[in-house]
């Protein structure tokens, strides 16, 4: 009965299956681990990854992906999982882009390097993380006839940065050039007011050009020339960018520039027509794995290995409702631990039905048999299922991804199975033993030569 | 039922499959294990091809672009049988696109079909690690599971049978060239979990039949013990092998890789229960005093010259290995081996009858 309610709500939850969550494997999409760069320039905080997580998702959502994961994974790592993305350098470029915007006075460019290497050299330092707090190297790809490149060693702070911005867009320039408007907040316009104030009385004393570099990730992007004071707080971007690069920036200055530094340790893309060949054959080899297992369980033990088939089907749904019932996300790995858990369920049945098989060995009755087997067997299956459901935990703990699926179907099934095993098959076969044909041995698949007759213990008649 | 007397054999046993656990780990060690990018970092693309191309061709096509020493498999994919994966250290962003670009221009990739897994090097390092302290936390696990359910003395011996399955699955990557993927890493610390199963269920018999013994050596129940529960081990192992067959015959290659790991872990895990864990336990047992003096006794009993039994280890354990009378315990059939029989000495079928002399006494 407890158990037929049981199966009444797993199987609302079971189907339709439509309603599985299927992990990215299966459908397709982009799943990157992005760890935090800790460089003394942009110390790795735990409030600047609580930050990107949230700026991420910002982001995602904006590029217009159903039901993205974007999660905090250990502490410097962030899980972003894109179903169904195709462009998947576009979502990683976006997702990832420091975006870093900063303004320069070009006066204080000092003098330029032909290679990072030099500019490195010439800050004394080996590497760009070394680089102390406010100095920093940024690239120039100048445009005059031949693009010559030129590296800067800047040691000031910048005037105005991109946290101060509260708004971009992409559009066009006169020339139908794409390019991006920013706008900044009260203290980002009264400080552009101030800077581009100074440089264009400075380019009216000296004569010259004075130049506002805006550096985009340690590029210049460009170098507009100051002419006059401007207020109200909007700048533009204009550069080499297309319409798509124009659009990502301003998404990326939009939604606010990361406050840590991240890089892709991992990524994982998969195509929708290879997540669906890999959902159809572990689709397959499951049922085939259900029936050849069912097939063998009652050609050995006949009326037995029926309603412990019956029984694993019943585990089936029940497993397929919990898993719905708590929203686990399928993943290839994850039906693999279940096609395994088919396996381990009957496990339990084969070794109640050779205790059963002792038993009336032993010359007991069949229904007595049924209550001893039960019993006997139960310490060696609690045992076995524990160490299974001990290396699961292990390996949930230890494992990331999709591992982790396998682990959790694994550990869930393995406890589930225990229950279908023991406590259904045992509410059947009570049910079953009011049936005649059940008495027969034959049928039950307990019979046992009499010749072979070798209670579990004769010997044990002195126990 | 016929009692095989695996115990007299355990030496054998034992030896031999030693001899097979360290040849394993020599390969192991000396051939090495061909790591995945989930441990060495890389690029894994698998991919789609939609006219018919060999393992060559498509190899060829990877190293013209620059890609230093790709491992290109076939395998069974979105599009059926022209599917490849291509695995390789360092595969650069225009090269993954390069090559996916020249497998087009050449043979046309199906649409949608491919998938691309990136592995940065310091977090291949960080699975490497976690993958090392979970086996070792999983293995604690079961040992103190197993002593706490049975005792140390049943703890020891069940995990160097694990020693033993995990060794020789090892082994095998090592000498078929297979690459060791996470699946591989998680079939392993299954293998830990589920090759204990076959174990426990001749431990938890033991553990019974210990109860129930009065006289007979520990090498006798136990195996009493591996024949009452011989056909069961073999259908709980034929009950997980099937939907791994199954996944081996109709899984695409992610799953290939668990089953692959998992089927020879299963196999080695039940055999290893009857001629690794159990032998130990026994040489372990027998060394306790009242197992001694069982010994002893059924070798006095029988009459024989063992003169020497509490002289030394070696003598006892050969002890051991002595045969026993006709149907120790059961009291029906003729051993399939050919030891010599003494005559009965025994008072009751309920017994065994006395055990046979050692046949050597060094």
């Amino acid at each position: 009965m407890l158990v037929a309610i049981l199966l009444g709500v797993a199987a609302y939850f079971a189907f339709p299956l439509g309603k599985t969550n299927l992990g990215l494997d299966l459908q397709g999409g982009l799943a990157v681990i992005l760890e935090a760069q800790d460089s003394a320039k942009a110390p790795r905080t735990d409030e600047g990854m609580t930050q990107a997580v949230k700026i991420i998702q910002n982001r995602v959502n904006k590029l217009g992906v159903a039901e993205p994961e974007i999660q905090r994974q250990g502490e410097w790592k962030i899980s972003v999982q894109l179903p169904g993305i195709e462009n998947t350098e576009e979502a990683l470029s976006i997702i990832g882009k420091t975006a870093v915007l900063e303004f320069y006075d070009v006066a204080a460019f000092g003098a330029a390097y032909a290679s990072e290497a030099e500019a490195l050299a010439a800050a004394g330092v080996e590497s760009a993380a070394d680089l102390p707090v406010d100095t920093r190297i940024v690239h120039w790809s100048v445009e005059g006839g031949n693009v010559s490149d030129q590296w800067f060693v800047l040691e000031s702070a910048p005037l105005l940065t991109g946290s101060m911005l509260t708004g971009a867009q992409n559009s066009f320039d006169t020339f139908n050039n794409p390019k991006v408007d920013m706008q900044f907040n009260d203290e980002g316009a009264q400080i552009f007011s101030d800077v581009t104030r100074k440089m264009a009385e400075t380019a009216q004393i000296t004569g010259q050009d004075q130049r506002l570099a805006i550096v985009l990730d340690a590029n210049v992007e460009s170098a507009p020339r100051v002419q006059e004071q401007i207020d109200g707080g909007r700048a533009e971007i204009t550069g080499k960018f297309t319409v798509d690069d124009a659009k990502s920036l301003a998404l990326v200055l939009q939604t606010g520039s990361l406050p840590v530094e991240l890089k892709a340790v991992s990524q994982n893309a998969v195509g929708a027509t290879l997540g669906k060949a890999a959902l159809n054959q572990a689709l397959i080899a499951g049922a085939v794995g259900l029936l050849l297992i069912m097939v063998f369980m009652i050609a050995y033990y006949r009326l037995l290995g029926l309603v412990a088939s019956v029984a694993l089907i019943i585990y089936g749904v029940l497993f397929l409702g919990i898993l719905n019932g708590i929203g686990v996300t399928m993943t290839l790995p994850g039906i693999a631990g279940m096609i395994l858990t088919l396996g381990m369920a009957v496990d339990a049945n084969v070794l109640i039905f050779a205790r059963m098989r002792d038993e009336v060995a032993a010359g007991k009755s069949v229904v007595s048999a049924t209550g001893a087997g039960f019993r006997k067997a139960f310490r060696a299956v609690f045992d076995c299922n524990m160490t299974t459901i001990l290396t699961a935990i292990v390996l949930f703990w230890a494992a990331s991804g999709g591992i982790r699926g396998f682990a959790l179907t694994l550990g869930v099934g393995v406890a589930l199975s225990m229950f279908t095993a023991v406590l259904v098959t045992r509410s059947m076969l009570m049910l079953l033993s009011l049936w005649k044909p059940f008495r027969n041995r034959k049928l039950l698949g307990l019979h046992v030569p009499s010749a072979k007759v070798m209670p579990p213990l004769e010997k044990g008649g002195r126990s | 039922m016929t009692v095989y007397h695996f115990m007299r054999y355990k030496w054998w046993f034992l030896g031999s499959l030693s001899a097979v656990t360290i040849f394993a780990f020599v390969f192991v060690f000396v051939v090495g294990l061909d790591l995945g990018i989930d441990f060495k970092g890389g690029v894994r693309m698998e991919i789609s091809l939609e006219q018919a191309v060999s393992v060559d061709d498509v190899r060829s096509i990877v190293t013209d672009l620059g890609v230093q020493e790709p491992v290109v498999q076939s395998v069974t994919g979105a599009g059926g049988a022209n599917s490849f994966m291509i695995t390789a250290e360092e595969m650069s962003e225009e090269q993954t696109k390069a090559v996916m670009a020249g497998l087009d221009s050449a043979y046309g990739v199906t649409e949608g079909s491919t998938g691309v897994e990136t592995v940065g090097g310091s977090f291949s390092q960080e699975t490497t690690n976690r993958a090392f302290i979970a086996i070792a936390i999983a293995v604690v696990a079961i040992v103190a599971y197993m002593s706490f359910r049975f005792e140390f003395k049943f703890a020891i011996p069940a995990i160097i049978a694990l020693i033993h399955d995990v060794g020789l699955t090892l082994g095998i990557y090592a000498a078929s060239n297979r690459l060791v993927t996470t699946a591989t890493v998680a079939a392993i610390l299954t293998i830990l979990g589920y090759s204990v199963h076959d174990t426990i269920i001749i431990f938890d018999r033991m553990r019974e039949n210990t109860l129930l013994i009065k006289k007979e050596t520990y090498g006798d129940m136990v195996d009493l013990s591996i024949r009452q529960t011989m056909v069961r081990s073999i259908n709980t192992t034929i009950a997980i092998l099937l939907p791994l067959v199954a996944i081996l015959i109709f899984g695409g290659p992610t799953l290939k890789d668990f089953a692959l790991a998992l089927t020879i872990g299963t196999v080695t895990g039940t055999y290893s229960s009857f001629f690794v864990a159990a032998p130990m336990v026994v040489i372990w047992k027998e060394r306790e005093p009242r197992y001694r003096k069982r010994i002893a006794a059924a070798a006095a009993a029988a009459g024989s010259i063992a003169v020497d039994v509490s002289a030394d280890d070696t003598g006892e354990k050969k002890a051991a290995k002595a045969p026993s009378g006709p149907a120790s315990v059961s009291g029906s059939g003729a051993k399939p081996s050919g030891v010599s029989r003494k005559p009965k000495k025994g008072k009751s079928s309920k017994r065994p009858p006395g055990k046979a002399g050692k046949r050597t006494s060094r």
